[in-house]
């Protein structure tokens, strides 16, 4: 996922197949690693609290997930990079 | 048709989900819970309206206030409740703080690429909605693929080998 972020940061706008590859990586390593963790947490914590353990990681992706969008929409509407600040902007 | 999943996933959830099940007679820290949903809440908001409106201006200070504040009285409230809202040894368990720390970073990379190359593309490269959606497709196919050798791998070598890589 980090090569891949990397990637679509360096070579999203410069290539399109680039950028197709490096998001499909990203689908993978997501996967990779998405679906192992929350069976992981079963190992973590006592049975008793794992549904609360559970739900907290899956709180943790949403407010992740919440909060990437939130820091990108700003700097896009900050640097409006291309135009797509205001792109985002009327989005928005 | 949403509406009929939703029936749907009504009858199938009363099926599937266990009647009598081990119950833990702890009470719910619900102010616990409204001080975390606000400190979260207030951190969006602010990240979102300072951009648009400047990062001095009167609501994103209040949101950044409302953050701050409720992160401080979760602390406390952590501290001094009997049953605080999150368990103290799931807060003081390091595996499992990292565990939740690096679901949080994973789904922020996973949501601003998703959300952001399509903009890149449409903005920058011209493409249409449906060119886009041929872009974001293979990373939707693996993540299928993916989400299926993972959990298949992860139960034959462990969930470490799968997360390395």
């Amino acid at each position: 996922m980090l090569i891949a972020t990397l990637g679509i940061s360096s070579y999203a706008t410069s290539s399109i197949l680039l950028a197709t590859v490096f998001m499909a990586m990203m689908g993978g390593g997501f996967a990779l690693v998405n679906i192992p963790s929350a069976a992981v947490v079963t190992t973590l914590v006592r049975t008793q609290v794992l549904s609360l353990a559970m739900s907290v990681n899956t709180m943790a992706l949403f407010a992740g997930g919440s909060f990437g969008m939130a820091v990108l929409t700003a700097i896009l509407i900050t640097r409006g990079v291309g135009g797509v600040g205001s792109r985002a902007q009327s989005l928005a | 048709m949403i509406t009929a999943f939703a029936v749907l996933v009504i009858h199938v959830a009363t099926k599937v989900f266990p009647r009598d099940e081990s119950r833990s007679d702890d009470p719910l820290d619900i102010p616990g819970g409204v001080f975390l949903g606000a400190a979260i809440a207030g951190s969006l908001f602010a990240i979102t309206e300072g951009a648009g409106s400047g990062w001095g201006s009167a609501p994103v200070l209040t949101a950044t206030g409302i953050s701050a504040l409720s992160f401080v009285s979760l602390v406390v409230r952590q501290r001094t409740a009997h049953y605080p809202f999150l368990p103290a040894e799931l807060v003081s368990n390091w595996r499992y703080v990292a565990l939740v720390t690096m679901s949080f970073m994973m789904m922020s990379m996973n949501l601003a690429a998703l959300i952001g190359l399509p903009l890149l593309l449409t903005r920058l490269h011209d493409l249409a909605i449906a060119q886009v959606g041929f872009v974001l497709l293979p990373g939707a196919t693996l993540t299928a693929v993916f989400g299926i050798l993972s959990g298949r791998i992860g139960d034959k070598v462990g969930a470490r080998i799968p997360v390395r890589v």
